[in-house]
């Protein structure tokens, strides 16, 4: 094979797993032509509602776009990290009303008595031109929004009166075809979704949210961040989209076209193994049982839980609830949604934090003294607050089977002033009549390095422990949230870091206590060994990780875990990762290498 | 009291990006007082996600909150401290 034979290779960013051989539908945003009217005064009052009216349906697009992304009919539902894309959605409904847009465009409207078209380019024309403007990069990158919601209005605004949505703007192309675009509006993702487009291959990349969870959510690949990649493909040309690896191959060889097959059939095949292994225990060779549970931010995601082989929640956040509003949700509210999640994983049990504010999370209606308080230090300096919060807790236990997790333990000091307050809202809710389950497991959240070092008292204070391992690396390895760390530091294989989970597992173990896991490693199927080394009871993970993890553990004897454990002693953390790497590649080439690492694409 | 001001310094590392626009922006459209941000000679309506975008506020830029009206003071209050937070983020 020849290397001036071999097709075009650009790298991207995968955002959205799978790999696919397909043609080319390229895609350019069409303008409209606009239409510039003078209109009659006694027309102007039904053009500024014929705007509006526009507006309102544009709204209930970006609702409707919403809803079918959190729903479980989407297939794999959007995950928690997926919440900042969201926000983006949320971004674009409230610039809809804009005082910017509206105001002007209803000024043009009203004093010149143009039309609601005319009126808003040239509107949108003076924002966008204040936009390219900015020297800022990331903040001149905005017009972009503001081009796709004019868009969008402009075509609401040609579709008239009456209901129906303008014609899906995608709605020509081919089916089934990889679709190029340069960048993709939600209203335009929406549409491709109804297509049976193959994959999606972006050149925008920071925009692209929308698109990545859309694609994400029906299962095929997607590649953002590609910029100029329109420009070297014709519509029909083959082409290669790897969604792992971010790589597009347009117009491949033959040569290449069979090596792609192959990673394509080994990603199937994992897929196939995992659907295998759904009603089965999470339990190793030589007997060793684990409980697999999910980590849930909506109750929508319930269904998934079960599809994909897990046992109820070992992480609900109930942030959202507490979030992007003025005041504190009612204990009503709080108990319908405890409730409505307890409900739909009965009778598996489900692990309900309590309120995990300050650090990252945003609360509106703080007061200013507790602003730098986080989690259980906020709940316990802000106590009718967490009160109203365990009332409802307890309320809904009778629902189904409640456990309480409560976020950043420090002090077994703050477990018996939990204890203490649940023990309050118990009787106020006696006063008031109401019962509740009787005897709901406490469990502490481990994550403060100090916690894992007192696990022996904090054990005989809690039912279960449940570690948060982003922040327990992140505070032990004095990493911040915000900035990238190398590598090195956030290698979970650091001797010391190792010490930590084991101190947490013994100290369970003594006390008779569960020890689980609910931070990102329990989801990683190359650190189950060690999880399961170490002699965790639960993991706790986005459902999507539980097939994985489960298979791993199905084909770990605990005996050849704890000796890999052993080895890791006498090596440095590198050494470890490496020689983990090697355990892994060996014994689950179909999990571990969806992809084939280090050999030039050609040759893969 | 009619009207009330403050003056900000944006903390979080992002600046005054969508996500903090968007914040901004709500929180302003709770109050009936008019509300400006104005970044050196640019002013711009506190309602507005476009407008707070242009100010193209980064970290460390200092902001001056101003409202007139009713609600003023509660206004600029509860910016003052959904900015000093560095918008919950």
């Amino acid at each position: 094979m020849r290397h001036e034979n071999l097709g075009i290779v650009l790298q991207g960013e995968g955002v959205s797993e799978g790999i696919i051989l397909g043609s080319v539908a390229r895609w350019d945003r069409h303008e409209t032509l606009v239409e510039h009217v003078r209109l009659p005064e006694s027309l102007v009052n039904a053009e500024v509602s014929r705007f509006h009216d526009a507006i309102a349906r544009a709204e209930r697009e970006i609702d409707e776009l919403y809803v079918s992304l959190t729903s479980p009919s989407a297939g794999s539902p959007a995950k928690a990290a997926e919440g900042e894309h969201l926000g983006l959605l949320d971004a674009h409904k409230m610039m809809l009303r804009d005082p910017s847009i509206v105001n002007d465009t209803e000024r043009y409207i009203r004093e010149e008595h143009l039309n609601a078209e005319w009126a808003l380019s040239m509107t949108l024309k003076r924002l966008e031109g204040m936009f390219a403007g900015v020297k800022d990069p990331f903040f001149r990158e905005r017009g972009q929004d503001i081009h796709h919601i004019g868009e969008r209005l402009m075509q609401f605004l040609a579709q008239g009166e009456g209901d129906e949505a303008p014609p899906s703007p995608l709605s020509h192309l081919p089916q089934g075809a990889v679709l190029f675009a340069h960048s993709l509006s939600p209203a335009e993702a929406l549409a491709a979704s109804r297509q049976s487009i193959a994959a999606f291959v972006i050149e925008a990349g920071s925009t692209s949210g929308h698109t990545a969870i859309i694609a994400r959510s029906l299962g095929i690949p997607a590649v953002v961040g590609l910029t100029g990649a329109s420009d070297v493909v014709g519509d029909g040309d083959r082409v290669i989209v790897d969604g792992f690896e971010g790589e597009i191959v347009v117009r491949p060889t033959e040569y290449e076209e069979i090596l792609y097959a192959r990673r394509a059939n080994r990603a199937k095949a994992v897929r196939r193994t995992v659907r295998q292994n759904r009603t089965l225990p999470a339990e190793t060779p030589d007997g060793f049982s684990m409980v697999l549970r999910a980590n849930l931010d909506f109750v929508a995601q319930a269904p998934h839980v079960d599809a994909l082989g897990g046992r109820g929640v070992g992480l609900y956040r109930t942030e959202f609830l507490f979030l992007e509003r003025t005041g504190p949700p009612t204990e009503d509210e709080q108990t319908e949604a405890y409730t409505s999640v307890l409900k739909a994983l009965a009778p598996h049990p489900v692990t309900i934090r309590t309120l995990d504010v300050g650090g990252d999370k945003l609360i509106r209606f703080s007061g200013p003294e507790h602003a730098g308080l986080r989690a259980i230090r906020y709940c316990l300096a802000n106590e009718e607050l967490f009160l109203m919060q365990l009332r409802a807790l307890l309320r809904a236990s009778n629902h189904g089977e409640l456990r309480i997790l409560v976020p950043f333990i420090a002090s077994p000091y703050e477990i018996r002033e939990v204890r203490r307050l649940l023990a309050v809202a118990s009787e106020q809710l006696a006063e008031r009549g109401i019962s509740h389950a009787p005897d709901i497991p406490v469990g502490a959240m481990i994550e403060v390095p100090v916690a894992a070092l007192s696990a022996q008292q904090l054990a005989r204070e809690v039912d279960f422990f449940s570690v948060g391992t982003n922040d327990l690396i992140q505070y032990t390895m004095a990493v911040s949230r915000e900035s990238a760390a190398p590598d090195y530091l956030t290698n979970p294989l650091q001797s010391g870091f190792l010490k930590l989970l084991r101190m947490i597992t013994d100290a369970g173990h003594h006390a008779g206590i569960t020890t689980a896991i609910c931070g990102e490693l329990a989801g990683k199927p190359w650190f189950a060994p060690i999880l399961i080394a170490l002699g965790f009871n639960e993991l706790s993970m986005t459902p999507e990780s539980i097939p994985l993890v489960k298979e791993v553990i199905r084909r770990t004897p605990r005996a050849e875990a704890l000796a890999l454990l052993q080895k890791f002693n006498k090596m440095d953390a590198e050494e470890a990762k490496d020689y983990l790497d090697s355990y892994m590649v060996e014994h689950f080439p179909e999990i571990v290498t969806p992809r084939f690492r280090g050999a030039p694409h050609y040759m893969r | 009291m009619d009207g009330a001001r403050r003056e900000l310094v944006i903390p979080n590392e992002k600046g005054l990006h969508v996500r903090a626009a968007t914040a901004l922006a709500r929180t302003a459209g709770r109050f009936a007082a008019q509300i400006t941000v104005a970044r050196g000679e640019e002013r711009v309506d506190a309602k507005s996600i476009m407008g707070l975008l242009l100010l193209t506020a980064s970290q460390g830029t200092t902001i001056v909150v101003e409202a007139k009206g009713g609600d003023a003071t509660e206004a600029v209050m509860a910016i003052g401290e959904l900015v000093e937070s560095g918008f919950y983020e």
